[in-house]
């Protein structure tokens, strides 16, 4: 059995601009997390910081190391249908 | 705050309200519109009950239900959803349930999508709003000379989806703010020859119906086969479909409970099928587990004619016909009640309770409580 709760996209989380943090939503009702910096470093685990779960996040390492800081997460000011 | 209310529902950070005669009211998190309030300003948050405008609705609700960010309501004829519909849960997205392009421009995406969210560029506002035909400046003359001087617009929109479903609202915003349009409730398309609607479920991220005739109808996300599909050849199901009856041995549906991924149905004649996500032992069938973490072909449980089923996010809870309290799933947090935080793969007795008689039962995500008398 796996040990992630989950696999989940990258796109499927939602980003937070201030903590520079992605979230997807936990079944605890908590919020698993996982920061651009981690995800930077090559890091694939978000954890949910009041249980055990952890999923696991599909992403694309050069997304987030080739352009450094210019990286911007889902665009929130122009147009954003969710 | 709302009089009479007869029934409380709580999604992933918001909670709906049904009151006596048959209105909705909604308060919380309303990032992706799932207060169906119609909201138009920086309003991710309603933190006083807010009723669902009963307007352009031709009858009450009936039933209320929430997943992580969307919301449902039923009136019998017909249902409503809000909020996310990114994984289809809204039953009417698009074909590809994907977001439309953030290219799109403004206009085209309010065409186009229901229960969206759209945010205008700053200095967008104005020239934009002018354009397009049920959005304008609301320029009553009692108010338009000081508009400028106070750096505020008024705004006035009316959202043309379904005939049924027409809103209008006016909200004050400050020049330069971001402006966030969600569509207010809408209908949703049901499948020809479905009776009425009696029962509605919502999970994290898809949706359930009953109907007086016994049938089950599902659409929304179905990663973990919780909509009773094979979710290798339908991952998503967008539209909502009613589940063939062979699924259930032709017996008849009256009631559909949801999990975080998972799904429970009562039968007319007192059974109780179970399908979707295995993990943590929620299907509560031993056998489906470790290795097979998922299971969308709905078996049985070994338990027939319960008095009432409740289901947390990745556990279960039931009252037998004899009274007895019985749970199984996830027991991370000790949410069976079982003393420890193994999790259970077969419903199980709550031992303490043996003594009381359990008149009321409830879960919430990772926790559960019981009114019991003695």
């Amino acid at each position: 059995m796996s040990i992630y709760h989950d696999e989940i996209e990258i796109e499927d989380m939602e980003y937070d601009e201030e903590t520079e943090t992605y979230y997807y939503p936990c079944p605890c009702g908590d919020r698993f997390q996982i920061s651009k910096e981690e995800l930077a470093s090559g890091e694939d685990v978000a954890r949910c910081p009041s249980c055990s779960l952890i999923i696991k996040v599909i992403y694309d390492l050069e997304d987030f190391q080739e352009q450094g800081e210019e990286v911007v997460a889902p665009a929130k000011r122009e147009l954003e249908i969710i | 705050m709302p009089d009479n209310v007869t029934d409380i529902i709580g999604g992933g950070g918001h909670t709906l309200f049904l009151t006596a005669n048959g209105r909705c009211y909604s308060c919380g998190w309303n990032s992706k519109g799932q207060l169906g309030l119609g909201l138009v300003g920086q309003q991710n948050e309603v933190t006083v009950p807010k009723p669902i405008s009963e307007q352009y609705f031709s009858e009450s609700f009936i039933k209320v239900a929430a997943g992580w960010d969307h919301s449902m309501t039923i009136t019998g004829n017909d249902v409503y959803t809000c909020g996310s519909g990114r994984k289809g849960q809204l039953g009417y997205c698009g074909p590809d349930g994907k977001p439309v392009s953030k290219s799109d421009n403004f206009m085209k995406a309010m065409e186009q999508f229901t229960g969206a969210i759209a945010m205008v560029e700053r200095s967008k506002v104005a020239d934009e709003i002018k354009d397009v035909n049920f959005i304008s400046i609301f320029s009553d003359s009692s108010i338009d000379s000081s508009i400028m001087e106070q750096e505020l617009f008024y705004l006035q929109y009316i959202v043309n989806s379904t005939p049924i479903a027409r809103f209008m609202t006016s909200i004050q915003v400050e020049r330069g703010d971001s402006i966030s349009v969600f569509k207010a409730m809408q209908k949703v398309p049901l499948p020809d020859c479905c009776g009425r609607i009696i029962q509605v479920a919502a999970g994290a991220n898809h949706s359930a119906l009953v109907t007086d005739t016994g049938q089950l109808i599902v659409w929304g996300d179905n990663k973990h086969g919780q909509l009773a599909m094979d979710p290798d050849l339908k991952p998503v199901q967008h539209e909502p479909v009613i589940l063939p009856e062979h699924l259930f041995e032709k017996e008849k549906i009256v009631q559909v409970y949801s999990g975080w991924t998972h799904m429970l149905a009562l039968t007319e004649t007192g059974l109780v099928y179970t399908w979707g996500r295995a993990k943590y032992g929620q299907l509560g069938t031993a056998g489906a587990s470790d290795e097979n973490s998922s299971r969308w072909q709905p078996h049985l449980l070994a338990i027939t004619n319960p008095k009432r089923i409740v289901c947390g996010a990745e556990h279960n809870m039931l009252i037998s016909d004899g009274d007895e309290l019985l749970t199984w799933g996830w027991n991370e947090h000790g949410m069976c009640g079982s003393g420890d935080t193994v999790d259970i793969f077969e419903p199980q007795k709550i031992q303490s309770f043996t003594h009381w008689k359990v008149t009321a039962i409830g879960c919430g995500s990772g926790h559960s409580f019981a009114c019991v008398t003695s």
